[in-house]
């Protein structure tokens, strides 16, 4: 009986990842699409998609023989939308003891805490804010005992074993030791000692440097590529003062760095622009839930925008995970207080690839670039509009998750008596 | 051998004349009634002009859309609303042109107030987790009126919203309903007549506040909770059901030991205390739907009820309002079955629903949750027009509040609580321009002059700045 379930269990895998197995040649024709690109936006489109990789865009471009054609005639065509600090592929549920392999709390590790090891191939979590128009994300360790959390990585949400892009930046917070003040004291003695680590590497692995390091060996080598600023390091901080430590860190440290959180940022929205510093925002943040986000702001994106600060907008709180999908819906309530458009659609796709240094291959619809592209049926920041076709590197996925089949089975109540076919 | 001397002499007396009944009565203690309202509104419409909104698209929260149509609001009260209505003289009359007008939204489930910005632990006030069952408190004795998520949820358009206390218990103490206005007491926001509400919660929450304490630490352990405290309150109901009846019969009775938790429960069997029911899963909701009979109680509305969807027809035919979100889902294990579907679903099959946010973020932006639940039912053949689903956030959550004779509908003779959107409400982009609450310009956007400041903001940000 379990034996026939699990076979059962692996045809069923199988039926899926060929149901969403590559098409050699995929095209798209017909919509106006938004490239995010040198091409801007182009009505009645086409676009060639082969191999997983975006071949041509344009209206002028001819569909190869035999290519599966997608008709998007009167639909929106944008680059999938990418979540910036997600924990997708890493919690099925919250709040159970199984399936949550994004903490590194009551471990021994910290900045050395790996989540790669933990992702879930076939999350359904993966698969539900996929139909819903994420087709990328940096997923990232959510805590630890330190002010170090580990690496985050990009992934495709393809929900395949093969989903991590690569290696995205070291994920860092300073209020995790215990205040302000001991955060930024921390924080600069830790990267002083990696450096220490970095040179005088044989000896401390001798026992013959300081030992009282204020991490293991282990979890400064993985800060060595941060200290060298070969990794990006995301710290989170919000209040304008913490910004300003963090603008002066980056100075002292030569660090390549990157806000997450940064609601008080408009307030030094210049200080931030000059240092070339990107952020990361929720828009939906406008309450003083702390002493440092006493400017919390609906106006924080548009602000941010017309102080020339490089930023991209994600979710936060409720929507790291399961609801990550309210991406664009919060790039749209940006928008309502005075976000350009385009800059709010350019905040979930093109920005955080250039952000995350991924912009090669994510973040817009050119030749080259790896096809994650969403049809919509309409404005695509728009919470009454729905995708109608999700393509995740080059694969054209059914918009289906446990949740639709869910929905289907109870849809019409009036079958009677209810059995679970 | 006192009492019994006692009980002839009253005998005796009743027996000799009419006229000294009266004698008697005096004599006795006066008859113990419980205050019902010890805490009561003080709670005044701020002032108003007589106002008429011009040529608007309105939805009346009955279901109906009126294009091009006009509101006259005088005296607090909407007067008239339709096609043709008559604007009275010096009324102040607004250009409705481009804009939707609806009643202003009610959120049945929030928690500001009693965990308020900022989110500190000596303002963390809304689970008395100290046991199970703490029927005795009451939200409104939580509410810090300064809290800065009230100023927040009127540019959301929210007019009316009920404070609950958390979830952490079985029954968590009572819920207050609240007129959303600037205060400096609860009283003053309190929403005059509105019943009171009483939280109560299923599954998850109080297995794992009390599992490893004072139990209970699983479902069955919560039904036991429950039942426990019901059978008691039946009997606190009868002692003071016969206390009441003797006296008036003239009888010389002492009046029951009051107890705070059971005057709750007894008000909630005397039809008098509205149940709202934190409940995820389908299956607990029906065993909470049998325990109401068993009981003989009325649950209002089941919240967050992330799987209402599964048994819309039982809701349906208990008449139970589900309080639900538009989309979240699986921050914990009962709510992973949570679909986009659920409002909608539960819509159709007939029964009660409504949007609500539990959230102090959410509750800015309820209309666009709705439109998400509303669109995402169209995509399934759920077909409802926006003034149907406009419902959800009021009239609905009205209905479960028990104030829908009141406001929750723009019917002549109710609340004037009304919103003026940008645009269609349905839309991410619209935003809530004018804010009435009985007829008095509460927010306006083009108006700094009515933006809200708490003081706890003060010095720390310019007014309106987060908008």
């Amino acid at each position: 009986m379990r034996h026939l379930t699990r076979k059962l269990f692996i045809a069923a895998t199988i039926f899926l990842m060929a149901s969403a197995a590559q098409a050699n040649i995929l095209a798209i024709k017909g919509g106006t699409v938004h490239t995010l690109g040198k091409q801007g936006t182009i009505k009645n489109a086409t676009i060639v998609i082969e191999d997983g990789k975006i071949r041509a865009v344009g209206q002028n471009v001819t569909i190869p023989a035999g290519a599966d054609v997608i008709d998007a005639t009167g639909q929106i065509v944008v680059p999938g939308s990418m979540h910036s600090g997600s924990q997708l592929g890493l919690s099925e549920i919250s709040m159970t003891r199984d399936s949550n392999e994004h903490s590194g709390k009551e471990s021994p590790f910290t900045a050395s805490f790996d989540i790669r090891y933990g992702l879930k191939s076939d999350s359904v979590v993966v698969a539900d804010n996929r139909r819903h128009g994420l087709t990328h994300a940096i997923t990232q360790p959510s805590d630890s005992d330190g002010i170090f959390y580990g690496s985050g990585y990009v992934i495709s949400l393809t929900g395949t074993p093969d989903m991590v892009y690569g290696t995205g930046p070291m994920i860092a917070n300073p209020a995790k030791a215990g205040n302000r003040s001991a955060g930024w004291t921390e924080i600069r003695l830790i990267l002083d000692q990696v450096r220490y680590y970095d040179k005088n590497r044989s000896r401390v692995m001798k026992g013959q440097g300081p030992d009282d390091f204020l991490l293991k060996d282990y979890d400064m080598a993985a800060l060595v590529p941060v200290v060298k600023g070969r990794q990006k390091l995301v710290l989170m901080v919000n209040s304008a003062d913490d910004i300003r430590q963090a603008i002066a860190l980056k100075k002292d440290y030569g660090l390549d760095l990157i806000l997450s959180g940064a609601v008080e940022a408009w307030k030094v929205a210049d200080a931030l622009a000059a240092a070339r510093i990107p952020v990361i925002i929720d828009p939906e943040e406008n309450l003083p839930e702390s002493f440092g986000k006493m400017g919390a702001t609906y106006r924080n994106a548009a602000l941010l925008a017309a102080a020339g600060v490089q930023f991209a907008i994600s979710p936060r709180g409720m929507a790291t995970n399961h609801n990550a999908f309210m991406i664009n819906q919060v790039a749209g309530l940006a928008v309502a207080h005075g976000l350009d458009w385009n800059r709010a659609l350019k905040a979930i796709t093109l920005s955080p690839a250039r952000i995350f240094g991924i912009d090669r291959d994510f973040g817009s619809i050119e030749r080259g670039k790896i096809a994650n592209i969403v049809l919509w049926d309409g404005d695509p920041l728009e919470v009454t509009s729905h995708t109608t076709h999700v393509i995740v590197r080059g694969n054209d996925y059914p918009l289906t998750s446990r949740r639709t089949l869910l929905r289907d089975r109870y849809l019409h109540l009036n079958k009677r008596p209810f059995t679970y076919h | 051998m006192f009492k019994i001397q006692k009980k002839i002499m009253v005998t005796v007396l009743f027996s000799l004349a009419p006229a000294l009944i009266s004698v008697t009565a005096v004599a006795r203690d006066p008859m113990v009634v419980i205050d019902k309202n010890p805490y009561p509104s003080t709670y005044k419409p701020f002032p108003s002009v007589t106002t008429a909104i011009r040529g608007a698209t309105v939805l009346t929260g009955t279901g109906a859309q009126l294009d091009g149509a006009s509101i006259l609001m005088e005296n607090g009260k909407i007067v008239a609303v339709g096609k043709d209505i008559k604007i009275p003289y010096g009324a102040h009359v607004i250009d409705g042109t481009g804009k939707w007008v609806t009643p202003g939204i009610i959120d049945v489930h929030s928690h500001l107030g009693v965990y308020a910005s900022p989110n500190q632990e000596s303002l963390s006030d809304g689970n008395e987790a100290t046991r199970p069952v703490t029927a005795d408190v009451w939200a409104e004795h939580s509410v810090w009126p300064e809290d800065p998520g009230f100023s927040r949820a009127i540019a959301g358009g929210i007019t009316t919203l009920q404070i609950l206390p958390g979830s952490a218990n079985l029954i968590g103490g009572r819920g207050v309903t609240l007129k959303n206005v600037p205060s400096r007491t609860m009283e003053g926001m309190k929403f005059p007549g509105a019943p009171y509400g009483l939280k109560m919660a299923c599954g998850e929450n109080p297995k794992r506040v009390y599992g490893k304490k004072s139990g209970p630490s699983t479902r069955m352990g919560n039904m036991a909770g429950y039942r426990k405290a019901w059978i008691k309150a039946q009997a606190y109901k009868k002692e003071w059901d016969d206390y009441a009846r003797d006296y008036k019969a003239g009888k010389d009775v002492k009046a029951p030991k009051r107890d705070l938790e059971m005057d709750s429960l007894m008000g909630v069997l005397n039809g008098e205390i509205l149940v709202h029911n934190h409940c995820y899963r389908a299956d607990e909701m029906a065993n909470m739907i049998d325990m109401a009979r068993e009981f003989h109680y009325k649950i209002s509305a089941f919240h967050h009820a992330v799987e209402s969807y599964k048994i819309a027809d039982l809701l349906a035919k208990e008449h139970i309002c589900s309080a639900m979100w538009a989309d979240w889902w699986g921050f914990k294990l009962e709510a992973f079955d949570g679909v986009d579907e659920n409002i909608p679903m539960v819509a159709s099959a007939g029964a009660c629903a409504i949007v609500h946010s539990d959230d102090p973020t959410g509750i800015q932006r309820l209309n666009q949750e709705a439109a998400k639940a509303w669109s995402n039912g169209r995509k399934v053949g759920l077909d409802f027009t926006e003034g149907q689903a406009f419902e959800w956030l009021t009239l609905n959550p009205a209905r479960a509040l028990g104030i829908a004779d009141k406001t929750g509908s723009l019917e002549k003779g109710k609340m004037a609580d009304v919103v003026i959107w940008s645009k269609n409400p349905f839309s991410v982009y619209a935003l809530a321009e004018k804010v009435f609450i009985d007829g008095a310009l509460m927010y306006d956007r083009d108006d700094p002059n009515t933006y809200w400041q708490s003081d706890f903001e003060l010095g720390y940000s310019r007014k309106g700045a987060h908008q």
